[in-house]
């Protein structure tokens, strides 16, 4: 059975009335906390954008300083370069040296008597002695002479012999001989 | 469903047209029932209504002696103050958008133009015929604006507001409801001096009232006289047999269409032979109700002593006049 809370006095007027003022109180509340929530939000934006402008700046700051001592880095790696280059050439020029001493006192120990050089070249891609001696014996003579090649080079070689006519033909012919001696090829012994 | 949550009426005014209202106390608990009683001369126009001060004040005194602090006071008023029709409109239409619509047909089926408080309950009860098609039929109960306007005054006088309005019958049937739930009688029939009113659940589980007003058998026997005071030879009343023909009519054109697996039913208002006189017709009349397999009747001397009081209350009336 339905029993019906019958009211004569204008309940619906009542219920629509404060269907309204509940309703504009809980827009104008919400209205309320949105605002709030808006303005906090808003506040807690500024205060993140500032911390990460602050972040940003120290970002930069520390990128700065490891860009300055990359460059520094680079330019003590440059430099270590090139002083490695310079030490190669130093040492090189030190070896050259002694290559020339040591071929020089070689040839002046091993140069037979009556043959004396007409000319010595000196390069990174060949040595050559060329002299004038009696004969084809003496070019020998000094190639045995000069022994062993010194590190990073082969033997002399005997290349040419030829005469060499005396002005006037008073005196007998003599020998010109050139020796030469090329650096190692890649895979030869040492 | 009864809903045993719904708010009913704590105070209660029923204005009697002999010449008492009867001020009423429901406490919304059962285990704190209590009932008060204050007597006063009814309104014999409303348009000035001398008793309105000594209503407002016996309420006033009410108030104070039964240590009521709440703001909001609900009522019950008289029967014989508040009209019913049943109307139909629209089914679209809903209750609370049909308020104009009500009062428009209301004031067509009463010829009237007086302003009305209203409010109406959609029945189940469908409308005979193909006219009833598309049609919802409202149960309308109404009361005279300005009655309700001097009640609202008189009461906020008190600095209490008045929230609801609504008739004794339905307010008693919800409180008898409430007070018992599943013992409540089904049908209640109450007993007074001037009127004898019948309530219950008709076959669609709408809630039904019907009012034969006995001041009319008792008019003719001068002032002061009652209703019931009019007996034949045998001691019974003699309007039983008008009344009671048209009340079991009413009964019985209610509850046909369905058959009832039980019912149970009690009567309240009147102690002593009256009662029993009333009591004894309704057994035979749901005994020979062809659809009802069980009656029961409910004693009243079982109820409890709040709920017990109801019956006490009429009696009293009886004793002043």
């Amino acid at each position: 059975m339905k029993l019906h809370a019958v009211n004569l006095l204008p309940h619906r007027v009542w219920k629509q009335q404060a269907h309204r003022h509940r309703f504009v109180v809980e827009a104008v509340a919400v209205a309320l906390l949105v605002a709030v929530l808006a303005v906090a939000g808003g506040f807690w934006l500024v205060m993140q954008r500032d911390a990460r402008q602050q972040d940003i700046t120290q970002y930069r700051a520390r990128l700065a300083q490891a860009q300055a001592l990359a460059l520094q880095r680079r330019q003590a790696q440059e430099a270590y370069v090139k002083l490695q280059a310079q030490q190669a050439d130093v040492r090189a020029l030190e070896q050259h040296q002694l290559d020339v001493v040591d071929v020089w006192g070689r040839v002046a120990q091993a140069l037979p008597d009556g043959v004396y050089l007409a000319e010595v070249k000196w390069s990174p891609t060949a040595r050559s002695l060329s002299g004038v001696g009696v004969s084809e014996g003496d070019a020998l003579a000094l190639q045995q002479g000069l022994g062993a090649p010194p590190a990073g080079w082969q033997r002399f070689e005997l290349i040419e012999v030829s005469a060499l006519p005396s002005p006037g033909g008073v005196e007998p012919t003599r020998k010109r001989f050139l020796l030469r001696a090329l650096p190692n090829r890649v895979g030869d012994k040492p | 469903m009864f809903n045993r949550f719904r708010r009913q009426p704590r105070w209660g005014l029923s204005l009697q047209p002999s010449g008492y209202a009867v001020a009423e106390f429901l406490p919304a608990r059962k285990a704190q029932w209590r009932l008060g009683r204050q007597l006063h001369g009814a309104p014999s126009d409303w348009s000035s209504w001398d008793e309105l001060a000594r209503l407002t004040a016996a309420l006033s005194e009410a108030k104070v002696q039964w240590g009521l602090t709440a703001a909001d006071l609900e009522l019950a008023w008289g029967d014989q103050d508040i009209q019913q029709a049943t109307l139909s409109l629209p089914s679209w239409m809903t209750t609370d958008d049909a308020d104009s619509a009500l009062s428009q047909a209301w004031a067509e089926a009463w010829q009237t133009d007086e302003a009305w408080a209203l409010d109406a309950v959609p029945l189940q009860a469908p409308l005979d015929g193909e006219a009833g098609d598309g049609l919802q039929a409202y149960r309308v109960y109404g009361m005279r604006q300005a009655h309700l306007d001097a009640l609202t005054v008189a009461v906020e006088a008190l600095g209490l507001r008045l929230v609801r309005v609504q008739p004794r019958s339905l307010a008693l049937y919800h409180g008898m409801q409430l007070a018992l739930e599943d013992r409540a009688p089904q049908w209640l029939f109450e007993l007074s001096k001037t009127a004898l009113v019948a309530m219950g659940p008709n076959a669609l589980g709408d809630w039904v009232s019907e009012r034969w007003d006995l001041q009319a058998h008792a008019q003719d026997l001068g002032a002061g006289a009652s209703g019931l005071a009019v007996t034949h030879g045998d001691g019974s009343p003699w309007w039983a047999a008008e009344v009671l023909e048209s009340l079991q009519t009413f009964v019985e054109a209610q509850t046909q269409g369905r058959l009832w697996a039980s019912m149970s039913w009690a009567v309240v208002g009147v102690a002593g032979s009256w009662q029993d006189a009333l009591e004894q017709s309704l057994t035979v009349l749901w005994q020979r109700l062809p659809n009802v397999d069980e009656v029961r009747w409910v004693d009243g001397r079982e109820w409890p002593p709040g709920l017990a009081a109801w019956g006490a209350v009429w009696p009293s009336v009886e004793e002043v006049a």
